[in-house]
C-alpha cells in the first residue's frame, strides 16, 4: 500500500478512529493489526520473511538474557577471581554464539535476497578473468517490503540485549508490533527498542493539539513528496535519460534538482510518518537536521539519515575500532607516527568497514561501494589535514566565523555531495564517468535558451509550484537551523496556520491530484 | 587518577579534564577521542573496557571514567 494513495488515507483514518476508541491497554493490539494489514498489502507471502527474522531475534533475545542471568549467578557463586574470569569467558562465548546464530538467520535472508545477483556477477567476472565461461544465470528474487530496515532493527535489538543495555521483550506479539511497525518499516527511521517500545505500548489519550500539529506535518510531507520531489524528478529523469543532448549546465542543474528531489522525498516521508505518530502519541526519531547546511562531508553525514549513521556508529564503528586489531594498530601508529596518528588510525580502520557497508546497503554494486569510499576519502582527508588547513586559514587571515566563509563551506560541501551522487544516481561506474565527463567537457555548449529550458520536461505551472515549494522548504530549514522552530510552531497565529493549511491542501488537490505518478513510491523504499 | 588525566590530556591537549564534566553530553569528545582514550586506558591499566562500557555516564568526566576503571579492576 503506497503512502501516497487514497487507500492509505482511508487506512489511516480508520486506524486513528479505532486506536482512540479502544481502551488504552488494547491500543498496541490495534497497531499490531494495522501493521499486519499494511504489510499484507505488499504481498501476504512476504509476511513469512519478517516473521522468521522477528522470531529469530525474539528467541535469541530471551536466550541471551537467560544466559546473562545464569552467568551472574555463577560469577557470584565463584570461589576466587580466576574462577570468576573463566565463568565470565564461558558465558561471553555462549552469548556470542547465540547472537551469531540469530544474526546469520536474519542477515542471511536479507543478504541472499539483496546480494545474490551481485555475488553471481562477481563470480562470473572472476570466472571470465581466469578463462572460464562465467555464465551463471542471475536469479529473480524480490525484496520484501522494508527488509533492510526491519533486519537492521532486529539485529540492533539483539546486540543491545547482548550488551545488557536493556531487558529483552517477553511477549512475541509485542516484539512483532515493534519490528513490523508500519511507519518505520518502509524507509526507517531505524529505531531503538528501548526508546520506541516505551511509548508504543504505554497507551495514549486523544489530543486535539497533537492531531492538529500531526495532520499539518502529514500534509506538509505530502506536499514535499508530490509538489517538490515528484515534480523536479521529471527534469532529473528527462536530462539523465538523454544526457548527451543537454549542456553540462543543464546536467549540473539536474543534479542539483536530484539532490532536492532526494531530500524532499525522504524528508517528506519522514514528515508523513512522524506526523502520523504524533497524532497517535508515539515519538519517532528524526532522520534529518538541515543536511544541506553542512560545512563538510563529515558534518553532512551527521545531518543526513541520522538513524542509519548512529546505527553504523554503534554496531560497526565502535566494535571494529575497539577490537584487538584496531587497538593494536592504534598503538603501533602512535609509536611510529606520534599521538595524532595513534588516535586516528583505529578510526580509519573502522571507517573502511562502515563506508563499504554504507555503500553496499544503498545498492548491490561496486558503484555504490565507490560512492561510499568517495565519502570516506572526503571525511578522512579533512581529518588528516585539519592542522595544515587551520594553519593555512590563519596565515590567510580568513575570518572563519564570518557568514561569507561559512557560505563558501556550505556551497563546497553541497558541490561535493552532488559530485558523489553522479555515482549513486547512475548505479553504473562507466555511466557515471561518462556523465561527469560530458558535464565538464560540454558545460557551455548547447545551452538552454531560457529558464524553462533548465527545467527540462516540466510544465510552467509545475515549475512555479516546485520553486515555491523549494523556497518554503529552504525557509523552514533556515528557521530550524537558527533553532527557532519550536518558538515559531508555538507562537504561529491561528490565521497563519489556517493559510498554510489552505495553501497545502489546495496545492495537493490541484497539482498532485492530476499526476500520473500519484501512486509512485518513495525513493529510499528500494533499499 | 594522575595516570588517567595524563592519558586524556595526551589525546586532547586542549582540554582541562579536571574541570570538564559534560564531555559527552556537550559533544566535547568525538568518537575518535573516545577510542584513543579507551585503547590507552586498556593498555595502561591492563583492563578490557569494551563497547558495552561506552555509555555517556562513564565518559562525561575523568572522575566517572576513573570510577569505571576501578569497577572493572575489582571485577
Amino acid at each position: 500500500m503506497s503512502l501516497v494513495s487514497i487507500q492509505f488515507l482511508l487506512f489511516l483514518i480508520i486506524l486513528i478512529i479505532v486506536y482512540f476508541i479502544v481502551p488504552k491497554r488494547l491500543q498496541w493490539w490495534v497497531l499490531l493489526a494495522a501493521n499486519v494489514v499494511f504489510y499484507a498489502f505488499s504481498g501476504v507471502s512476504y509476511l513469512a520473511y519478517i516473521l522468521i527474522t522477528s522470531a529469530a531475534a525474539f528467541i535469541a533475545g530471551m536466550a541471551l538474557e537467560k544466559t546473562s542471568l545464569q552467568g551472574q549467578q555463577l560469577v557470584a557463586e565463584a570461589a576466587d577471581s580466576d574462577r570468576k574470569k573463566s565463568v565470565k569467558a564461558a558465558i561471553t562465548s555462549r552469548k556470542k554464539l547465540i547472537v551469531a546464530g540469530a544474526v546469520v538467520i536474519s542477515m542471511g535472508i536479507w543478504g541472499v535476497l539483496k546480494y545474490a545477483n551481485f555475488f553471481i556477477d562477481n563470480i562470473n567476472s572472476v570466472g571470465r578473468l581466469f578463462g572460464g565461461a562465467g555464465n551463471l544465470e542471475p536469479v529473480n528474487l524480490i525484496l520484501p517490503l522494508g527488509i533492510s530496515f526491519y533486519t537492521f532493527n532486529a539485529v540492533g535489538y539483539l546486540i543491545d540485549i547482548y550488551r545488557n543495555k536493556y531487558r529483552c521483550e517477553r511477549n512475541f506479539l509485542k516484539f512483532f508490533t515493534y519490528i513490523s511497525f508500519f511507519p518505520h518499516i518502509i524507509e526507517g527511521p531505524f529505531s531503538r527498542y528501548d526508546r520506541l517500545s516505551s511509548n508504543l505500548f504505554s497507551g495514549h489519550r486523544f489530543s486535539f493539539d497533537r492531531l492538529r500539529y500531526g495532520a499539518l506535518r502529514v500534509c506538509w510531507g505530502y506536499f514535499e513528496k508530490t509538489i517538490i520531489a515528484d515534480k523536479v524528478g521529471v527534469t532529473v529523469e528527462t536530462v539523465f535519460n538523454n544526457f548527451r543532448g543537454y549542456s553540462g549546465l543543464n546536467i549540473a542543474f539536474a543534479m542539483v534538482m536530484y539532490c532536492i528531489q532526494l531530500y524532499a522525498d525522504f524528508q517528506g516521508y519522514m514528515d508523513i510518518v512522524c506526523g502520523i505518530c504524533e497524532i497517535l502519541g508515539i515519538e519517532l526519531d528524526e532522520n534529518f537536521r538541515q543536511p544541506y547546511f553542512a560545512r563538510s562531508i563529515d558534518e553532512f553525514w551527521r545531518r543526513w539519515h541520522l538513524t542509519l549513521g548512529t546505527w553504523f556508529k554503534d554496531y560497526i564503528f565502535y566494535p571494529v575500532s575497539m577490537s584487538r586489531a584496531g587497538q593494536k594498530m592504534g598503538r603501533a601508529a602512535r609509536k611510529k607516527w606520534g599521538a595524532k596518528m595513534g588516535k586516528l588510525v583505529p578510526g580509519y580502520f573502522a571507517m573502511i568497514f562502515v563506508w563499504t557497508t554504507t555503500g553496499l546497503w544503498h545498492g548491490a554494486s561496486w558503484t555504490y561501494v565507490i560512492w561510499g569510499w568517495l565519502n570516506m576519502i572526503a571525511i578522512l582527508s579533512t581529518m588528516q589535514f585539519q592542522d595544515s588547513y587551520n594553519k593555512a586559514k590563519a596565515r590567510l587571515g580568513i575570518k572563519t566565523e564570518g557568514w561569507a566563509w561559512q557560505g563558501i563551506l556550505i556551497i563546497k560541501t553541497f558541490c561535493l555531495v552532488c559530485l558523489f551522487r553522479f555515482f549513486s544516481y547512475s548505479g553504473d561506474l562507466s555511466a557515471a564517468v561518462n556523465i561527469i565527463g560530458h558535464t565538464f567537457s560540454h558545460f557551455f555548449t548547447n545551452l538552454p535558451g531560457n529558464l524553462s529550458g533548465l527545467f527540462a520536461g516540466m510544465e510552467w505551472k509545475n515549475i512555479i509550484a516546485a520553486c515555491a515549494g523549494i523556497l518554503m522548504l529552504f525557509v523552514l530549514d533556515v528557521i530550524k537551523e537558527k533553532g527557532k522552530w519550536q518558538e515559531v510552531r508555538e507562537k504561529c497565529p491561528l490565521i497563519v496556520r489556517d493559510i498554510i493549511w489552505i495553501v497545502l491542501i489546495v496545492s495537493l488537490i490541484l497539482l498532485a491530484g492530476n499526476q500520473s505518478d500519484l501512486q509512485g513510491g518513495f525513493m529510499y523504499a528500494i533499499y | 587518577m594522575d595516570r588517567l588525566l595524563k592519558i586524556m590530556s595526551e589525546v586532547r591537549p586542549d582540554l582541562d579534564f579536571e574541570i570538564e564534566d559534560k564531555l559527552i553530553d556537550d559533544d566535547i569528545l568525538d568518537s575518535f577521542d573516545i577510542i584513543a582514550i579507551v585503547s590507552e586506558v586498556n593498555f595502561e591499566f591492563d583492563i578490557e573496557l569494551n563497547v558495552n562500557d561506552l555509555k555517556p555516564e562513564n565518559f562525561n568526566s575523568a572522575e566517572a571514567l576513573y570510577d569505571l576503571i576501578i569497577k572493572v579492576q575489582n571485577g
